[in-house]
């Protein structure tokens, strides 16, 4: 298919600066139009990225007013039809609320399907592997969102998306991500994702109990793979209708393994030895949220607010479940890196960024 | 029989008692009055006029009586308290300790004047500190070892905590008593029998009040790992266990170290936890009651488990 024309929002993220960069290395001559809230600070961001390029152009709109806040110019820009939309921004945030999710996450996709009607574009969402919620067992690409209740709003709002999408009568491809915990498939780490911080947390001795058990799998994927993934799935018309896992799947990790990985990496740093940190111990959920609840409740102030942020992630490794990847690996014709492939590299950066006082200035 | 027993314990708590609303109400909590109740607290005891050592006295002088040991018997008496002049004086020791530290006052000896005061005469003494509320765990343990290896046939080991007199009384939600224990150890006579105890040390935490999150987070492993261990040397199963005496903190951290130790049988001697609240003898204040009571009976399996800032963890393993 001919890709010369592409619209993305959430561009100014870390997977959407990879895909931005990505897409421009493999479309070279096709137009590329970003949805950002200030056009201005843009081209800041832009030149930051290392992509001064005059084919990527921003646009502004903002998926938390009603049309997107489209000015006339805008929506003149937005008219005719994209190779594909790709809409990546979203409310990430683990501690949000509902309302403040379901604003961005829902009402801001509809906002933007609706915005992006007149040309009738396919349209990619990009949504988490982890609308599969609280369910366990083997989650097939195909299974619609949990009704098994979720661990945190995000969750929740993203499989709501994910049926405005289903539902809008547009074409259509979603592409379901695992919790991202690195930068690159070397374990590169710049910005700090909600499982990056759980690990500081542990190296730092403040997470005793996890809940789960010693088997229980941990799907995680670096950005650039997903970024890849998104390149190579968006545009083909046999991927319509499709919903992907871009998932470790058979890569992914046990708790054990992480764990175990962790401690290798770390024990290296005769410091952190010194502390005797006792790895935690793996128990069931009620266990942990005994835990929890007495953390919250005796913790000072930055514990305290450590561990709610922790709460919308770890129940996850107490309700197990197994991406299944088929479809994404065949359409694809690649796979994940296998978590084990770059942890020790993630664990030596949480190693580094916990002994410069970033887990002081993190609380 | 060749083991080492528990052969007596006998405390003292000072006269005055207060209700955690009267102490929030003095501004010697940390936390809402009703909180501290859900964490199982309801009053303390605060040394206003007695001194530590007059409390060290009266329970180590209960616990010979009640004994019947023969003070001739005593080769090794262990001190762990309150220390130099602060040992003799009621109300603030803070103020005394400053001034004792600089004057002779620092070489008066609450420890040997035990020895004096009961009649100890063939007791050599030693003092035991650092170990927070593990320092009648470490007496104990001490004393175990000398009884075996020296031949020692009892030994007295003697606990005074108190706290200066308006000191905030809450550390973690836990509420904090001044007390006094004696407890006796020596050759088995077929009761209290200890089978086991172990002791861990984790020096990264010696600055407890700047580091009171990650011990927080050190404490429920580290608790789940001294127990395991003392459960092997012991040769009892988790499940064996018929009671755990507790050191009185918050009722709820109780729960989970009992659900990480899977002791699923045992059950948590906790009558004490909102009369008395936290002493650094509590285990062995709770163990007395117990027994006399008759809650844990003879030939029942029963851990004792602490905690003690510095940081040490310890658990002792007894057949009653």
């Amino acid at each position: 298919m001919m890709v010369d024309r592409i619209l993305i929002t959430g561009a100014t993220g870390l997977l959407g600066g990879l895909l931005l960069r990505s897409l421009s290395v493999k479309y070279p001559e096709a137009d590329i139009l970003v949805m950002v809230r200030e056009p201005k600070r843009w081209i800041e961001y832009l030149s930051g990225f290392g992509l001064m390029d005059r084919r990527v152009a921003p646009v502004a709109g903002d998926l938390l007013v009603p049309g997107v806040g489209l000015t006339p110019e805008a929506r003149a820009a937005l008219g005719g039809r994209f190779s594909s939309i790709i809409h990546l921004a979203a409310d990430t945030c683990l501690t949000s609320d509902l309302e403040q999710a379901r604003a961005v996450n829902v009402e801001g996709t509809r906002q933007l399907l609706e915005a992006t009607e007149v040309g009738g574009s396919p349209f990619c969402l990009v949504s988490t592997a982890l609308v599969a919620g609280l369910r366990t067992g083997r989650i097939m690409e195909s299974d619609l969102p949990s009704r098994a209740g979720w661990a945190n709003a995000h969750e929740q709002s993203k499989a709501e998306a994910e049926e405005v999408v289903r539902s809008s009568g547009r074409d259509f491809t979603i592409m379901r991500s695992s919790p991202i915990v690195c930068d690159t498939s070397a374990g590169r780490v710049t910005r700090y994702s909600p499982l990056f911080q759980l690990l500081r947390f542990i190296h730092a001795g403040f997470t005793p109990v996890l809940p789960g058990r010693a088997d229980s799998p941990v799907d995680v994927v670096p950005a650039d793979f997903v970024a890849d993934a998104i390149r190579d799935l968006a545009f083909r018309r046999e991927t319509r209708g499709a919903t992907f896992h871009l998932c470790a799947g058979e890569g992914a990790a046990t708790l054990e393994n992480i764990i175990e990985w962790s401690w290798e990496v770390w024990s290296e740093d005769p410091l952190w030895r010194r502390r005797s940190i006792t790895s935690p111990v793996l128990t069931d959920f009620y266990t942990y949220q005994l835990f929890e609840t007495a953390a919250l409740e005796t913790g000072d102030a930055p514990l305290v607010r450590l561990f709610s942020q922790m709460g919308g992630l770890v129940p996850h490794f107490a309700h197990a479940k197994h991406f299944d990847t088929s479809g994404a690996d065949a359409a694809l014709g690649y796979r994940a890196p296998s978590v084990s492939s770059y942890w020790r590299a993630i664990a030596a950066e949480v190693n580094r960024s916990v002994g410069t006082g970033a887990l002081e200035s993190a609380a | 029989m060749t083991g080492i027993s528990i052969l007596g314990v006998s405390y003292a708590f000072p006269s005055t008692s207060r209700g955690v609303e009267e102490l929030a109400l003095d501004g010697r909590l940390r936390s809402e009055p009703e909180r501290l109740k859900q964490a199982g607290f309801n009053r303390i005891h605060i040394a206003e006029q007695e001194s530590p050592y007059e409390l060290g006295l009266a329970s180590a002088q209960a616990v010979l009586d009640e004994s019947g040991v023969d003070p001739d018997d005593i080769g090794l008496v262990l001190y762990s308290g309150a220390a130099g002049e602060t040992a003799f004086h009621p109300g603030n020791v803070t103020n005394i300790e400053r001034s004792a530290l600089r004057t002779a006052d620092r070489n008066r000896f609450p420890a040997t004047r035990l020895q004096f005061d009961l009649g100890l005469e063939n007791a050599s003494v030693i003092g035991v500190d650092q170990l927070g509320g593990t320092n009648l765990f470490g007496a104990i343990r001490v004393a175990r070892s000398l009884c075996l290896t020296e031949g020692i046939s009892h030994a007295l080991c003697v606990s005074t905590d108190f706290m200066p007199t308006d000191s905030v009384r809450e550390t973690i939600f836990t509420c904090t008593s001044d007390a006094a224990c004696s407890v006796i150890v020596g050759q088995d006579r077929g009761r209290n029998r200890i089978v086991a105890s172990r002791h861990v040390t984790k020096g990264f935490f010696w600055e407890a009040d700047r580091l009171r999150d990650e011990i927080l987070g050190a404490y429920f492993p580290n608790a789940q790992l001294i127990i395991g261990k003392t459960l092997d040397d012991a040769g009892w199963s988790a499940d064996d266990v018929d009671w755990v005496i507790p050191h009185n903190v918050n009722l709820r951290s109780w729960e989970l170290v009992l659900k990480l130790a899977g002791m699923r049988n045992a059950r948590l001697w906790s009558r004490n936890v909102p009369r008395d609240g936290h002493t650094l003898a509590d285990n062995f204040i709770n163990l007395r009651d117990a027994l006399e009571s008759g809650s844990v009976r003879g030939g029942e399996r029963v851990l004792l488990f602490g905690y003690g800032y510095g940081a040490h963890w310890t658990a002792i393993a007894m057949e009653a």
